[in-house]
């Protein structure tokens, strides 16, 4: 176990996909096979070395402290006036989803697999870049870091999307990019600022953000008119950035059309990976590091994760693409995890960030899924799609899987983390707050359940219609497929998307046998994984629970401590009053 | 002595303000030529400005000038204004109406601006005007002429001044530990300056044309590319494709 | 009163001023100069004629560069050397030998050793001009080290113009190009205004403070309070402030600042690439750099009184520095640099959006990067009275700005010159699909636009976040708050409203299609032009990630506000 030193062990990890793009660089000439061949050694060996790492975090004992494991640290430039390093580390907040960006990529290879036939070099290198970008922002410590591992997550999907997707790829690319680039350049305008406030207090610049955490909490942006309300607008500022990363509802007119047009491997892992980061930004530096702010702020976004999932849930309702009803799937579900985050109640906001592994693994596999339907039948939209479960039993098998877990079955992973955000909430609304907000609580934690009904609606209505029924689409067969979809995209978009009327000219007629349109090996591969962490943290959360549940409580303390204080100041101080008793009492009922 | 010609150039302005100012007992010859050059220089400045020919406007320029030369005599200033009348008037004026007359021809010896161009610049220019005159009258120190008599000096500590050396002054200097500025430094780089001026001057003028054309023309057009040119150099930024050196050879014979 | 005697003894001491004390600190100007002189005689001698004028230029520049960096090593402060006094009037106090001049001077010889190079493989000036544009590249540029180190209003003015006339017929170099003259004569005929104007502040403040030294200006500044009586001060601060607003028309026109700005987009626009690249950087930088010396000449006065170690004249400083005209002044110049300061960046960054020319589209970035700057320097004033220690960081983070914008933007200028040689167009447009025919050309492009947003772990980010940490320092320290935080949240905005347009050019770039008549490479990294600009992005690059080099340099510039 002392062969490699943690640190080591995490620079490694983060550096194979780094080294796989070179070496696969270098192959390109091989030809196809060579390329995808070595880009899934890459993406298995980044798994290995990454489980392997959390292992080891699991077994260590800053595993038990809730410190950060695995420490690197480099000096860059430490003066007198500046302390800036460059670190890299893990900890409880991060452990799952630095493990979840390498399961996911290796998803995102697999399901390429025969998808991408033009220019497979550029396609994986940018693939295993995207990788690397999505470890480092998980292990970043540091805000440079962070913020630079985050404008790299960007750029290889700007180019995923903008040479391989679809028809609007280039729309979709650049509407992407600048929204997020814009709202992330707000975030770290604002994170300079507490950099900034920081070093004006303690006499150093430094970029650590254990080191601001603390900060902050010793000398907090003033949250009043003469401190000009610093706080609240790096609040917002932060707020920008990571409400269009996850996206928060009225911010996420980017997402349906960077879904839509990405290729498979991209919308696995844009959905199952990057727009955690947003949840991830706001645990990592709102909540511990404005508590304040926070607390003014939390009621209205706790109403957007609301708003968001009531309206991704009926927009997801009458889609008539696939693809489309998943993306709007994703903006509902990424409202559960606003609201579990701002309901700033220890359950709910340890159930968001279960919920984000929830999400991100069963959104990758329905995203991988409708990838492989789309290759088989060439089509997404629903109504002409039917009856694939007779003619793919195992397809079939994983998407019903992915859609319960996506809905909330119990027994599966979705039900863990909907339970706790929606206890928590109830909880919040029933004793945690003033008695003005009392109602408003209310009507959205109900809201919020009704919800999980559309969301059970709109996604089983879909897989009966594509699954059951009748046959409507005649299949085509998967050679045929792939030369078609390169040569549409080599086009540059000549082939209409929706386009199955257009399809009806290319039906080649050939009978398939079912046993051509079931899952192949690679696309076991890529989503057996996926199917076995479902069920078990649908069977046993405690064991993803545990490990981050120390970190998660202490990022979200400071902010619930502010917000029980704002809520007990705009309590009316009534004799006998239990309103405020019971802001102490917290039940954490577990499954 | 830089102070004394920074501030005539605003006591060009001030002139008649101050010389309205005074109080009647203080009337004596001094007062009596000063508002005189006061308002020469002010009405041909005017005369400028409202002229619509422009040979008239240099003239009326040459007497404004001529007029604050005369101001800088009274003010004791004899050897700036002298200076005035040399440079200004005897040389810049007069080369100035020289190339007027030379090169005018019919659309440019009448200039007449139209009456929105007219109101627009009398708007700017008399709100400036009140601003200024509003600034001068505010200040006390300002409004009292001093009207002793002033030593006229010589031109030796300018000269001296220009070679650096401050004979005139170096004991007040030394008790507040001021620098006596001497103007070795402008007088000479002034030279330097005057050449590069010229080679830009001779640049613009010179109506050289062009053996070698450059990569941008070959794009804009081809005015400045001689026919027949023998001798096509490529310009050292084009790589040496024989795509773009096809295309600049084939524009150079067009 | 002129005995022989006297007169003896001030022949010696100028001559002693002049020659042991002035000339050795004055090298790189006079390297400057001398070449200036060569360049001509080049053309005279037969022999010389085949001397490429270029060689000539770019030998004077690196003599000059070479002398710039040893008076800057000189300095105390840098790594325990101290060969020089921190602070050394020269020229009979027309001048100010200090680190900021010496910082400045470092970074114009700097810009000339790459601009000569890389207008030699442009090939804007030729053979034929090449005499003729470098004469007037190094005439300009000897006025900018001027407007550096000016320490008299005199030279101040000098200063100005040696800079501006050669930029007037640069601006004019492209002859029997409509657009070229139509921007020369805009160019010169503003530039005259301005320069009018601001000869009338100048004469306004030399005639109510009897000077044009700046420090004795200070120090009567300092004084006039108590000079006059209190009813009458009103009208003295009024023709205080008038001189000051117009002595800043001047200056603001050289900033292309908002509302001086509008010769800018049209002389870049007209003006070849090369001249625009030169305006952007060099005259930017220089015009900065005066800027400051005439804020802080004129607000922090007394800390240049002679001997000003001594406790007498410590007590003096701080008396002084309480003085209420000069608090006004500081107040006054911080309001007028701040407000616009977010004038300008704002304008310049929105003005940019609907631009479809590469050379327009950057004009106005360069306005808006002016914005960035004034906010420095308005932090920096705003600290000089209370915080001097303060007042050195961010004197030091405009440096720093100065230093990678140098790269940034010389690098930008660069790409489109070549770009221009290639595809013959300087329109967005016409850059469509580049990155199939030349990616290194389109990753240097992606490079420096994405440092002047100023996104890390580039140049760029670095100098705005000094400068933002300059502002957030005077946030908290200074009494000019809501001022600060108001340029703080609008420098903030309007980096992201500078991410768009800058993001455009790449994304016509690199999606949309090649059109079908493009010839096969554009322009390749491995060529001249490719050097040069890979000369121009790879510090871009490393600045980024090993800064701390230039920031201790930097920071010696800073030092010249003690």
């Amino acid at each position: 176990m002392n062969l490699l030193s943690p640190g080591t062990h995490l620079l490694l990890t983060i550096a194979l996909p780094l080294i796989g793009a070179v070496v696969l660089w270098l192959l390109g000439s091989r030809g196809v096979q060579a390329v995808r061949q070595s880009a899934t050694v890459t993406a298995v060996l980044t798994l290995v070395s990454a489980a392997w790492l959390i292992l080891r975090y699991l077994g260590s004992t800053a595993a038990a402290a809730g410190a950060p494991y695995a420490v690197v640290e480099a000096p860059w430039l430490v003066d007198g006036l500046f302390d800036v390093r460059l670190s890299l580390g893990l900890d409880g907040l991060s452990l799952w989803l630095f493990g979840l960006s390498a399961l996911l990529s290796l998803t995102a290879v697999l399901v390429s697999w025969e998808a991408i036939q033009e220019k497979p070099v550029g396609f994986y290198v940018l693939l295993l870049l995207l990788e690397a970008a999505m470890l480092g922002v998980f292990a970043a410590r540091d805000v440079i870091l962070f913020y630079v591992f985050f404008e790299f997550t960007l750029v290889p999907l700007f180019f995923l999307i903008g040479i391989w997707g679809h028809d609007e790829r280039r729309k979709a690319a650049v509407k992407f990019f600048l929204y997020t680039l814009a709202g992330s350049v707000l975030a770290f305008l604002g994170l300079l600022t507490i950099v900034l406030w920081n070093a004006s207090h303690t006499g150093k610049v430094t970029f650590d953000i254990a080191a601001l955490t603390a900060g902050m909490a010793a000398h907090p942006l003033p949250m009043n008119a003469e401190g000009g309300w610093l706080q609240m607008l790096v609040f917002l500022a932060l707020f920008a950035g990571f409400a269009i990363k996850v996206p928060i509802v009225p911010f996420h007119t980017w997402l349906p059309l960077a879904h839509v047009e990405a290729p498979t491997g991209g919308s696995v892992d844009l959905a199952g990976v990057l727009l955690k980061i947003g949840i991830y930004g706001f645990l990592r530096f709102s909540l511990p590091m404005l508590p304040d702010a926070t607390a003014v702020a939390a009621p209205w976004i706790f109403g957007l994760g609301v708003v968001g999932i009531l309206y991704g849930a009926l927009v997801a309702l009458v889609q008539t693409d696939l693809k489309r009803l998943i993306a709007y799937s994703s903006v509902s579900h990424m409202g559960y995890c606003v609201m579990g985050l701002f309901a700033l109640e220890p359950v709910a906001v340890e159930g968001a960030t279960l919920q984000l592994i929830n999400h991100g693994l069963s959104a990758a596999g329905l995203f991988a899924l409708v990838g492989m339907i789309y290759e088989r039948f060439h089509t997404r939209s629903i109504a002409n799609l039917g009856g694939i479960a007779a003619r793919a039993p195992w397809l079939t098998v994983l998407f019903m899987l992915f859609t319960f877990s996506s809905i909330g079955l119990p027994g599966l992973n979705g039900f863990v983390g909907e339970f706790m955000i929606l206890a928590g909430s109830f909880q919040r609304a029933w004793s945690g707050v003033a008695p003005v907000w009392q109602t408003a609580y209310m009507v959205m934690a109900v809201s919020a359940v009704v919800g999980v009904v559309l969301g059970a609606w709109y996604m089983l209505w879909a897989v009966e219609r594509v699954f059951f029924g009748g046959s409507r689409e005649p299949p085509r067969g998967a050679g045929h497929a792939h030369d078609h979809s390169a040569a549409a995209h080599g086009a540059g978009g000549t082939h209409d998307a929706g386009g199955h009327d257009g399809h009806a000219s290319h039906g080649h007629g050939a009978p398939q046998v079912a046993a051509d349109l079931d899952l192949h090996w690679y696309e076991t591969a890529a989503l057996v994984p996926l199917a076995v962490f479902v069920l078990w943290i649908g069977l046993m959360p405690d064991t993803f629970l545990k490990p981050s549940a120390g970190a998660v409580r202490a990022a979200a303390r400071p902010s619930a401590d502010a917000f029980a204080a704002r809520m007990e100041s705009l309590t009316v101080p009534l004799p006998g009053n239990p309103a405020t008793d019971t802001l102490t009492a917290r039940v954490v009922p577990l499954p | 002595m830089g102070n004394e010609s920074m501030i005539s150039l605003s006591g060009m302005v001030m002139a008649p303000v101050l010389a309205a100012g005074l109080p009647l007992a203080a009337i004596n010859w001094h007062s009596v030529l000063f508002l005189l050059f006061a308002s020469l220089a002010s009405i041909f400045a005017v005369g400028v400005v409202l002229a619509d020919n422009v040979v008239r406007m240099a003239l009326y320029l040459v007497f404004s000038l001529a007029a604050t030369a005369g101001l800088f005599f009274l003010a004791g200033a004899e050897f700036i204004g002298a200076m005035q009348l040399m440079i200004y008037v005897g040389g810049t004026l007069v080369l100035l109406v020289f190339g007027v007359m030379l090169t005018a021809q019919a659309p440019f010896v009448s200039i007449k601006p139209s009456a929105a161009d007219r109101a627009l610049a009398g708007l700017a220019g008399s709100s400036l005007l009140v601003v200024l005159l509003a600034a001068a009258l505010s200040v006390d120190s300002w409004q009292r002429p001093g009207l002793s008599e002033v030593t006229a000096p010589t031109a030796t500590p300018l000269g001296m001044a220009l070679l650096g050396m401050r004979v005139d002054g170096p004991a007040a200097g030394a008790a507040t530990g001021a620098v006596a500025n001497g103007y070795l430094l402008p007088f000479e780089i002034v030279s330097i300056h005057l050449l590069v001026v010229l080679v830009g001057a001779a640049y613009l003028a010179r109506a050289k044309r062009r053996r070698t054309p450059r990569p941008i023309d070959a794009a804009a057009s081809a005015v400045s590319v001689v026919e027949g040119s023998t001798r096509v150099e490529l310009p050292a930024a084009l790589p040496p494709r024989s795509g773009s050196a096809s295309a600049l050879v084939s524009g150079g014979s067009k | 009163m002129n005995s022989v005697s006297d007169l003896g003894s001030i022949v010696s001491r100028s001559l002693h001023d002049t020659l042991a004390l002035s000339l050795p600190l004055f090298r790189p100007e006079l390297c400057l100069a001398v070449t200036v002189v060569l360049l001509l005689l080049c053309r005279m001698l037969p022999v010389l004629k085949m001397l490429d004028s270029a060689w000539v230029a770019l030998g004077g520049a690196a003599f000059a560069l070479f002398y710039a960096w040893s008076d800057l090593r000189g300095l105390p402060g840098w790594l325990g050397g101290d060969a020089l006094a921190s602070r050394q009037e020269i020229f009979t106090g027309l001048l100010v030998f200090d680190s900021l001049t010496a910082y400045i001077r470092l970074l114009l010889m700097a810009f000339l050793v790459l601009y000569i190079p890389f207008t030699k493989v442009s090939g804007i000036p030729d053979r034929e001009d090449g005499a003729d544009f470098y004469t007037l590249v190094l005439g300009a540029t000897l006025g900018m080290c001027l407007m550096a180190s000016a320490n008299h209003l005199l030279m101040v003015f000098m200063a100005v113009e040696m800079a501006s006339v050669p930029s007037y017929a640069l601006a004019g170099l492209l002859k029997g190009r409509r657009a070229s003259s139509e921007a020369a004569i805009k160019y010169a005929v503003y530039g005259a205004g301005a320069s009018g104007i601001m000869l009338y502040g100048m004469s306004l403040l030399a005639g109510l403070l009897g000077s044009c030294h700046l420090p004795t200006m200070a120090r009567q500044l300092a004084g006039l309070a108590g000079a006059i009586p209190a009813g009458n001060l009103g009208g003295v601060e009024m023709v205080l402030v008038l001189g000051g607003l117009m002595l800043a028309v001047g200056l603001a026109f050289k900033l292309s600042a908002v509302p001086f700005h509008f010769w800018c987009p049209d002389v870049f626009e007209g003006a070849a690439a090369e001249v625009g690249g030169f305006l952007s950087v060099a005259s930017k930088t220089a015009a900065v750099a005066l800027l400051l010396r005439i804020a802080f000449g004129l607000g922090m006065p007394v800390a240049v009184l002679p001997g000003a170690d001594s406790s007498s004249a410590l007590a003096g400083q701080a008396a002084a520095l309480q003085g209420a005209l000069l608090g006004d002044a500081r107040h006054f110049m911080v309001a007028t640099i701040g407000l616009m300061a977010a004038l300008t960046c704002t304008l310049g960054n929105l003005a940019a959006y609907g631009q479809n020319n590469m050379k327009r589209l950057l004009a106005y970035s360069t306005i808006a990067h002016a914005g960035y700057l004034l906010m420095g320097v308005a932090a920096a004033v705003a600290l000089s009275g209370s915080h001097p220690a303060s007042a050195r960081t961010a004197v030091s983070a405009v440096a720093f700005y100065l230093a990678t914008y140098l790269f940034m933007n010389l690098g930008a200028f660069a790409i489109v010159a070549f770009l221009r040689n290639a595809l013959r167009s300087e329109e967005i447009a016409s850059y469509a699909g580049l990155i199939r025919t030349s990616p290194g050309i389109v990753v240097a492009t992606g490079v420096v636009l994405v440092s002047l947003i100023g996104l890390p772990p580039l140049a760029g980010f670095w100098s705005k976040f000094l400068i933002f940490s300059a502002l957030v320092e005077a946030i908290s320290l200074s009494a000019e708050r809501p001022l600060m935080l108001v340029l703080l949240v609008v420098g903030g905005l309007n980096t992201v409203f500078s991410l768009y347009y800058y993001l455009r050019v790449l994304k016509v770039m690199t999606f949309d299609p090649l059109p079908a008549d493009r010839p096969g490479e554009a322009l390749s990294l491995v060529s001249f032009p490719g050097a040069i600009v890979t000369a121009l992005a790879v510090p871009v690059v490393m600045l980024g990630i090993f800064w701390s080099g230039l920031y201790a340099c930097a920071q010696l510039a800073g030092a010249f506000a003690s």
